[in-house]
């Protein structure tokens, strides 16, 4: 297992609606998930030479306030090879969801927590793809119980070498 | 007052957990707890408007609107259970 890419909120995309707010706590960066309002934020990258095996991302976040619950995330993969016929100037091609979620987060509000996450939809990812990353609290998923805002300090994305 | 339409009690249960989280306070609640919770409010409060209203003495009760008295209400709350919170 490698790293492959350390994706820190200040490298973030975001859509026109319904994304994290950025701020910082103790002047750590942090993306701040809603827990009642579905919200996205994407990550745009060059696959690097080598990759290979299964993918994981592994996300590490906090609770603003919430002390039990649950959380959920939900990620995708939009990789995009050399001369394929997407038109990036009029739409998306991400691939089916991958879910993930922690069942028990932090007892302490502001303790850091992780949550890998097996990407088993990978829309064919490959080395030398353009790619995105798009991440969501999925707030309707039965494990997001937790209450308030879930931040996303950094996501780490790894493959199987 | 009817009770208060499905979307405006999902919309403050969301409200107030964005308040918790901008406050950064801890709670041991989950996400559903604050819609149960203002439900039962809301519930409440329409169940006994009249009595509320009834416990304010003559001829104040008539002198204010409803809109003042539930500020007034909102007020009292807020200093009896969420002064130096």
């Amino acid at each position: 297992m490698a790293t492959r890419a350390v994706l820190l909120p200040e490298s973030a995309h975001f859509p026109t609606a319904n994304f994290p707010a950025s701020s910082v706590v103790n002047a750590r960066p942090v993306l701040w998930f809603d827990a009642t309002t579905s919200e996205t934020c994407y990550w745009t990258l060059i696959a690097p030479q080598g990759l290979t095996g299964t993918l994981t991302v592994v996300i590490s976040y906090l609770m603003a306030s919430a002390t039990t619950g649950g959380v959920a995330f939900d990620v995708a993969i939009e990789a995009v090879t050399s001369g394929d016929a997407t038109d990036l100037d009029a739409g998306t091609s991400f691939d089916t969801v991958n879910g993930g979620s922690d069942s028990a987060v932090p007892g302490t509000a502001g303790f850091m927590e992780q949550i890998s996450i097996t990407l088993t939809n990978t829309d064919g990812l490959a080395a030398a793809d353009y790619f995105r990353i798009s991440l969501a609290r999925d707030v309707a998923d039965a494990n997001d119980t937790a209450t308030g805002d879930c931040g996303v300090l950094a996501v780490e994305f790894r493959d199987g070498a | 007052m009817a009770l208060l339409p499905v979307a405006d009690r999902t919309e403050l249960a969301a409200e107030i957990q964005r308040d918790i989280s901008n406050a950064r306070e801890s709670t041991a609640a989950l996400k559903a707890d604050w819609r149960i919770l203002v439900d039962a409010l809301d519930d409440y409060l329409d169940s006994n408007a009249a009595s509320i209203n009834q416990a304010i003495p003559q001829p104040q009760r008539s002198r204010f609107t409803a809109r003042e008295k539930a500020l007034a209400m909102q007020f009292v709350i807020s200093r009896r259970y969420l002064r130096g919170s």
